[in-house]
């Protein structure tokens, strides 16, 4: 197979009080058979609802898929199968795991039934017992044996998310979805788990579309990945091309704003401005309102993904020698001014 | 560890302070040292950052420096004065002086409040204010952290983002005018791009009105951009400290060098393969092991990390260690081992 | 980073520069469900019934006439007469007044307390919460009806004695749930925010705190009117109540007697009593849905 996963012009809408909200407007994206995959972007952008279109897994019954199509090799179309047959693919096809792992834990069923509970709502026949040690031992857990009897508050953040994942992966889909997973971890955690996530890559050719905000993550795991923005995929590259060569005026922004240890108090950089309201989104490119290099054509026509060298991007100027410099031309830029 | 030496006259510090909590667990009445002989100064116009993991204990030394918990050994001093033995002028001003911005937790800020009530609040009982000119001082501060008052005043929190309600939090913790603000982890909760904006915010104050910060964090990325100095917390205790350049480029303790290797760079050429990492899960506070805490997890662990506690290293520069080989660990005579191959154990269980 | 609810996001932003907390929101969010509007609407007819009953009746509830055990559709009686020639719509009537006002009475006795009660358990915590709540427990255990009866029996029957012994028993569910909203909430950020700007303790508690939790209140007390209609009609109907006013309660009393051959006599105030106990039920449900809005499962 050539693409385990293809999202073609996906478009999640919400149903609001003055007519439905699109917040995942238009993006496409594919996952080939071992690859990780990152899908990055701030808060509002639409990640999480991406994820949760092709899971069909929607927080409430207000938001549902308004178009396009999530197609799954082997499995067929995703978006548009019986829910029956969803549940079939959930589990099965594509794991997943999610930001806080004490919320998505029963505190009152032991580990060992927790990570069961796919084998048998599934119908697996054979030992399960046997099975979930295994998985808990994959996972780098200790002791799994004991474990097994164990409860979800005895364990640490870190050894619960171990759990999720062995809980995702019982079946042995082909896909993991994972939705910040390590955001609510300690950095020393954080590490361990996403070196288990590299290594399950690695062993069992497992590919991982991974959700994240932040860049140094993306770097530590992804192959390639997509830049979301307003609802939209801003720019979509192969890995090392991204950071060494972005362009789009949104990445270049948001990397020159990524802290680390090096950084110091004259290189704190914020893009100016806010992420639209997504029931009043600017005409043309999304980003024009706050775009430091924005022509009248960035405000009239929506660009396509062009064409880069390593990927695409969605920016008129893509090509352009101007984009490189594109936040560093003129004084620093103003105070933010929010409500004028 | 003892205050630094070159802080003359600080305006605030805790003196050996230690919290400790009773814990109702399965198996009877435990005592949880959240704290344990912490001693921390910080000066005018000064940032001191404060890192650790969970179960690090800085929260708690956050809130000790606020008077919202009292510490059960030590005390905390403010401007030389004992706070929980001041006078009721004494500690009127204290309050005045001493603010804080939490984290954005969606709780910072009453969703019963309008913006403008919320950031009048301190004007009205730290300042004594009238409801008028505490209306139109609140769309003073607001104005000043970049939020137009007009709009904002009468907003409910509901309506803002996290980065605005952050900066809403900056304006009310700055109504009173203090000379002290403990920022318990202001920016964890914010987007990359948020969060720069926000820490311009506080950066420009301490540069504009001379206001000192203690910056709670657990995220080494920031420190270097807002803090003079760093102080390292390790279950309870200080484990390093010195200034922000001298703790982040040439660290003496083991814990800080897997800190900042753990952290994710934005940079795909470097990744954690190549860069060390700690096994094991953070001890439960609740039994820290004995000797040097951070023994059960550290790569250059030899038995007397085991039996003995580490003495305080000092160094010229003013970086301080607690580690029994802090000078080799410094100069990388003691290095830290490569990543072990392998998805790593996970030790104790909390 | 929590999913925000998407439809919530319209409703905050459409009240425009918006209050906080303000009513069209709320509304908004109250009306969504067809059954709870329907239900309240319900209970405000019933309480303009009420309060103009004397107007609206059609003879004197308490005279008797000639015309005993009519059916409905009489000529004058448009429910019928009971076993004594009194006119059953105006009894029923008439009877609303009593129910509706132990019904609010209770209520509100009962939030104050259990505000009060809840309040102080859930900020101060340690022993002052536990005897409390000792406290608290004792009265829910006692069986409702069993010391209504002794009260009564001991002291009288009464309209003020109904409330009291009512209110006396209904607190402790507001206590509960009050306690638990200060226990969540003194260590919210906002309330340490508010200790840090130097607001005293008590006004933190009342301004503070207490809006936060108030939600939920209503909720419990709508609750609490509909269990305190339905074991006052049980008491009356049991003959403790106040024998001195109509209430539907007496009038199942009455029509225990007469099942077979006046029907009318029990069906009218059996449906009404089962009614108004509904609309509190949906109005409490609704209520629950708009002030503590949730997301809710789908596909």
């Amino acid at each position: 197979m050539d693409t385990l996963l293809e999202v073609t012009d996906l478009v999640v809408q919400a149903a609001g009080r003055h007519g439905p909200v699109r917040l995942v407007d238009g993006v496409s994206l594919s996952v080939r058979p071992g690859e990780i995959v990152g899908l990055v972007g701030e808060s509002g952008c639409g990640k999480s609802m991406t994820a949760s279109a092709i899971m069909r897994l929607f927080p409430t019954s207000a938001v549902s898929i308004a178009g396009g199509s999530v197609t799954l090799w082997g499995a067929g179309r995703l978006d548009t199968m019986s829910n029956k047959d969803m549940r079939g693919v959930r589990g099965a096809r594509i794991g997943m795991i999610f930001q806080d792992p004490s919320t998505y834990l029963d505190p009152l069923m032991t580990i060992g039934r927790q990570v069961a509970e796919g084998l048998r709502s599934h119908g697996v026949a054979g030992d399960h017992r046997a099975a979930v040690v295994r998985l808990l031992e994959q996972m780098g857990l200790p002791d799994p044996e004991q474990l097994l009897r164990r409860y979800p508050h005895e364990l640490s953040g870190g050894q619960r998310q171990r759990v999720l994942i062995a809980a995702a992966l019982a079946l042995e889909p082909d896909l993991l979805i994972a939705d910040e997973p390590t955001t609510a971890l300690d950095v020393t955690v954080q590490a361990e788990i996403l070196a288990l996530l590299r290594d399950l890559r690695d062993r069992l050719g497992l590919s991982i579309l991974f959700i994240t905000h932040d860049f140094g993550v993306v770097a530590e795991m992804c192959d390639r990945v997509y830049v979301m923005y307003a609802g939209r995929v801003a720019e979509t590259r192969d890995i090392g091309p991204v950071f060494a060569d972005p362009r789009h005026p949104y990445t270049i922004g948001l990397l020159r704003g990524t802290l680390s240890p090096a950084a110091r108090p004259e290189d704190l950089f914020a893009i100016p401005g806010a992420v639209p309201d997504p029931r009043a989104m600017p005409t043309g490119c999304r980003f024009n309102t706050r775009c430091p290099i924005a022509i009248d054509k960035c405000r009239a026509e929506q660009p396509p993904l062009i064409e880069v060298d390593g990927g695409r991007s969605a920016c008129w100027r893509t090509h352009e020698p101007a984009l490189a410099t594109a936040w560093s031309a003129g004084p620093e830029p103003v105070e933010v001014r929010d409500g004028a | 560890m003892a205050p630094d030496p070159a802080a003359a006259a600080p305006l605030i510090s805790a003196v050996q302070v230690s919290r400790t909590f009773t814990v109702r667990g399965a198996s009877g009445r435990r005592k949880l040292q959240a704290v344990d002989g912490v001693s921390l100064a910080v000066g005018r116009a000064e940032t001191v950052a404060v890192v650790g993991e969970s179960g690090s204990g800085k929260s708690t030394l956050g809130r000790m420096f606020l008077d919202l918990l009292a510490p059960t050994a030590g005390r905390i001093e403010f401007e030389g004065v004992d706070i929980s033995r001041m006078t009721r002028a004494q500690w009127r001003r204290y309050r005045r002086e001493v603010q804080v911005v939490f984290q954005d937790t969606g709780s910072s800020l009453n969703p019963r409040r309008s913006i403008g009530s919320s950031v009048s609040l301190p004007l009205l009982h730290n300042l004594g204010m009238r409801p008028a000119a505490a209306r139109r001082r609140a769309g003073e501060l607001l104005d000043m952290v970049g939020l137009r008052s007009e709009t904002f005043l009468d907003r409910s929190p509901l309506q803002l983002s996290g980065g605005q309600r952050q900066r809403v939090a900056i304006a009310r913790a700055m109504a009173s005018n203090p000379s002290f603000v403990v920022a318990d982890e202001a920016v964890s909760a914010l987007d990359v791009s948020v969060r720069s904006q926000v820490l311009r915010v506080m950066r420009d104050l301490q540069r504009d009105q001379g206001v000192s910060f203690l910056f709670i964090t657990h995220d080494l990325g920031v420190v270097r951009a807002v803090a003079d100095r760093v102080v390292v917390m390790y279950l309870g205790q200080v484990v390093e400290s010195g200034s922000a350049d001298a703790v982040l480029d040439s660290p003496a303790h083991p814990y800080t060098k897997a800190l900042l290797a753990a952290a994710p760079r934005p940079d795909p050429t470097v990744r954690a393969q190549q860069r060390s990492r700690l096994t094991g899960e953070i001890p439960s506070p609740i039994a820290p092991p004995p000797g040097c805490r951070f023994h059960t997890r550290c790569p250059l662990a030899q038995p007397i990390c085991r039996e003995q506690v580490p003495p305080v290293v000092r160094f010229d520069d003013g970086l301080a260690s607690a580690c029994h080989f802090a000078g080799d660990v410094r100069s990388g005579v003691l290095a830290m081992p490569a990543a072990a191959t392998g998805i790593g154990t996970t030790g104790e269980a909390g | 980073m929590t999913i925000a609810d998407p439809v919530a996001m319209p409703a905050a932003e459409a009240t425009g520069v918006g209050r906080p907390n303000s009513f069209g929101e709320f509304w908004y969010r109250f009306t969504r469900s067809k059954a709870a509007l329907v239900a309240l609407a319900f209970i405000v007819a019933m309480v303009v019934l009420a309060i103009i009953a004397p107007l609206i009746q059609a003879s004197d509830p308490f005279s008797g006439s000639s015309l005993a055990l009519a059916p409905p559709l009489t000529d004058g009686h448009f429910l019928g007469t009971d076993n004594l020639g009194r006119d059953v719509y105006s009894q029923l009537v008439n009877g609303s007044r009593v129910s509706l006002l132990i019904g609010f009475s209770v209520a509100i006795a009962g939030t104050v307390i259990g505000i009060i009660v809840g309040a102080t358990a859930g900020y101060f915590g340690g022993w002052v919460d536990s005897v409390l709540m000792r406290i608290s427990e004792f009265f829910q255990t006692l069986p409702r009806f069993v010391l209504a009866l002794i009260i009564i029996a001991l002291f009288g029957s009464g309209l003020s004695k109904v409330i009291f012994v009512l209110a006396i028993l209904s607190w402790p569910q507001t206590a509960r749930v009050v306690r638990t909203g200060f226990q969540t909430l003194r260590s919210a950020g906002f309330v340490d925010a508010a200790r840090v700007s130097g607001m005293p303790r008590r006004a933190i508690i009342v301004r503070e705190i207490l809006p936060n939790v108030l939600a939920s209140v209503i909720v419990v007390g709508s609750l609490d009117v509909a269990g305190a209609i339905l074991i006052a009609a049980a008491l009356s109907f049991f003959g403790l109540g106040d024998p001195n006013l109509v209430s539907w309660g007496g009038m199942l009393q009455q029509a225990q007697l007469y099942l077979t051959q006046a029907w009318w006599m029990a069906v009218f105030p059996g449906v009404a009593i089962a009614l108004v106990v509904l609309a509190f039920n949906l109005v409490g449900d609704g209520l629950n849905d708009a002030l503590n809005p949730r997301l809710r499962d789908g596909r």
